[in-house]
């Protein structure tokens, strides 16, 4: 088996000299951060800390934590270290309350990220002479476009399937021999069960590698879907508010996601307490960008739950590798790659007459994945005693108004008694 | 090679570098780009010993040298090339080549020292036809090319160079600059200020960016000469915003 790495010189870096690129890089990007964003700047001078304060990496964790919150009450433009004319690229990742948060990036930003989707594909051992079938939907999952990019860098070529239907991929399979998968693990599932009903084998198939990410998904899910569809699957990582996917990913060990440390420090804190936890305790995974000239994001909590291994690696590389994320310290569900933010539900009820605020969320598994969302939501007595046409037309506008602001399907119940 | 972690240092006090850290690898070419003031020239004297430095570390070959003596730090392969009014306007150009060399120059050496004056007068023809002439007499690129041969003679596995394109030509500084990667190519490594960034990003593998005594950008050369903020600030010659235009 080849074992390639994109770029072996920083991949695997000694680790000290790791440490003195990190100490520069975040030096310059507290340097950037408390010149050019007001917010920053504010956070720095309440804690009453300057940027030369920043004298080891040690002194990272003197700084403020970031949190989505602080992208939300400062969009739109509160957020950015370059004048919006430098943006080539603008993201607009689901904000709560009607206030949406934006992500810019530079042209350089956009490069780099290209650069480390190339390193993970290289890693899952894709080269020029790979087919990657992107079906991942592009509107509701931007990041997705980094695949194209980045497979163009490597020189494999990119079968742009998208949101076609399963039986649709699966023919473009045949007919292009795909090489590569990449999708969320619940639609790898879905292919493979219509795969099933077709009669169609993996024999058929040219497919070798699966690159799956964007949702959970445990081992014995991995297991299946290799064995449905013939392939080794790769998860890879990324955070909406940084680069997704793209912060990290697995090499031919696939033990852990290893961490692009010479563009981001990782730290695992405890959640409640916000203190750092000793190498290799689990715990809520903390980015530093180092690199991004956008918007950079210091000490953003991810929401994530992972631990971080930083012995080096028999795959050659010394990047850090993080444990694949299973849990979150938010209440946000991700549904077939979807992230679901309750805070986003309690936004569509408080619009409609007669309905909320209190509802519960019921998650209908398929196969270990989140497959299908229900929402209990309370009714006014006044549509509970209506005709059930008439409750019928309130589920409806309800479920159209979710679709559009989540931008997946929801079923929704009333309960006719109170819960 | 060269490793600079959180280093300060002060006029006075006013502070003219805050917690600068950079780093150089063996046989690399690595510009420092800043508008004046910036700190740049203050960083070099801090290398070489010529100004103070507090706090931090700086190593040279994994060892610590931060405030040496200048001699000391000499001794060790490092070399500022001197500005080049700081020539012995009196000597000649072949007397000036020759105290380059008066670290290691000795009675039994000679033949070392003309293989050494051959390898410089290759690079700078233009010296061995001026080698009788008196530095004081001559045009500003060949002043500099002299600076950069004196400083060569101290055979210096690292040297710095401040400003070399100051006041010069475009044609010489392209010359200046074309010696400088042969130089390179041939196994020194370069700590380059330049405020001629252009020029500087064009050779350098990488560079930093310096603005009132910090880094605040860093990349290769070619990285940072496509960076927007770069153009701006230090391409201005060549770039112009569209209202501009």
């Amino acid at each position: 088996m080849n074992m390639s790495i994109y770029e072996p010189a920083v991949e695997s870096i000694d680790r000290s000299d790791l440490a003195d690129v990190q100490l520069e890089r975040l030096q310059i990007v507290v340097n950037r951060a408390y010149a050019n964003v007001e917010f920053y700047r504010r956070r720095f001078d309440e804690a009453g800390l300057v940027p030369d304060d920043i004298k080891s990496l040690e002194d990272l964790e003197k700084i403020p934590f970031t949190t989505r919150r602080d992208l939300i009450d400062n969009y739109p433009y509160g957020m950015f270290a370059v004048p919006l004319k430098d943006v080539v690229r603008l993201q607009f990742p689901m904000g709560i309350y009607g206030n949406p948060i934006v992500i810019g990036y530079t042209n350089e930003d956009l490069k780099i990220w290209t650069e480390l989707m190339a390193r993970i594909m290289v890693g899952a051992n894709i080269d020029e002479h790979d087919i990657i079938q992107v079906a991942f939907n592009y509107a509701l999952f931007p990041g997705a476009i980094r695949f194209n990019q980045s497979a163009e860098l490597i020189g494999a070529a990119v079968a742009l399937t998208s949101i076609a239907s399963a039986e649709v991929q699966l023919q473009i399979m045949q007919d292009f021999r795909s090489t590569v998968l990449a999708s969320t693990p619940s639609f790898a599932l879905h292919i493979a069960q219509v795969m099933m009903e077709k009669g169609i084998h993996p024999r058929n198939l040219s497919l070798r590698v699966g690159l799956l990410g964007a949702e959970p998904w445990p081992e014995h899910v991995r297991a299946s879907i290799e064995r449905d569809l013939g392939i080794r699957t790769f998860d890879i990582y990324g955070v909406t508010e940084l680069v997704e996917p793209g912060l990290a990913g697995e090499c031919h060990q696939r033990s852990g996601l290893h961490i692009f440390e010479d563009h981001f420090v990782a730290e695992v804190i405890d959640p409640s307490t916000g203190e750092g936890l000793p190498t290799g305790r689990e715990g809520e995974l903390v980015i530093t960008t180092l690199t991004t000239g956008a918007y950079p994001l210091l000490r953003y909590r991810t929401c994530d739950i992972t631990a971080i291994n930083r012995d080096p690696c028999p795959c050659g590389r010394t990047m850090a590798r993080m444990g694949r994320v299973s849990r979150r310290t938010d209440d946000m569900i991700v549904v077939r790659g979807i992230n679901v933010f309750p805070e986003k539900i309690e936004e569509v009820l408080g619009k409609i007459d007669g309905i909320g605020p209190r509802f519960s969320m019921k998650v209908t598994k398929k196969e270990g994945l989140n497959d299908q969302l229900e929402l209990v939501v309370d009714a006014s007595e006044n549509i509970l005693a209506a005709e059930r046409e008439q409750r019928d037309v309130k589920k409806e506008e309800l479920k159209m108004a979710l679709r559009r602001a989540l931008g997946i399907r929801v079923d929704v119940d009333f309960p006719t008694s109170p819960r | 090679m060269l490793k600079i972690k959180s280093v300060d240092a002060f006029f006075g006090n006013i502070q003219v570098l805050r917690k600068v850290s950079l780093h150089v690898h063996d046989g690399e070419v690595v510009a420092l780009i800043g508008a004046n003031g910036a700190g740049k020239t203050t960083l070099l004297h801090v290398i070489s010993g010529l100004h103070p430095s507090r706090n931090g570390s700086l190593t040279f070959m994994d060892r610590e040298i931060r405030n040496w003596s200048p001699e000391r730090i000499v001794a060790q392969g490092i070399v500022q090339v001197p500005e080049s009014e700081k020539l012995f306007d009196p000597l000649t150009v072949l007397e000036n080549l020759e105290l380059g060399a008066y670290l290691w120059h000795a009675r039994d050496r000679k033949a070392e020292l003309k293989n050494h004056l051959d390898r410089i007068y290759s690079l700078f023809p233009i010296l061995r036809e001026r080698k009788k002439q008196l530095a004081g007499t001559l045009s500003g690129g060949e002043r500099q090319m002299l600076a950069l041969g004196k400083a060569l003679m101290g055979r210096p596995r690292f040297m710095m160079l401040d400003e070399p394109s100051l006041g010069l030509a475009p044609l010489v500084v392209s010359e200046i600059f074309k010696a400088i990667q042969s130089l390179n190519e041939r196994g020194t490594t370069f700590l380059l200020v330049e405020q001629n960034a252009k020029a500087a990003l064009g050779i350098c593998h990488r560079a930093y960016v310096m603005e009132t005594g910090r880094i605040t950008l860093t990349g290769t050369g070619k990285e940072l000469m496509e960076n927007e903020e770069v153009k701006r600030a230090f391409l201005g010659k060549d770039y112009r915003e569209k209202w501009e235009r």
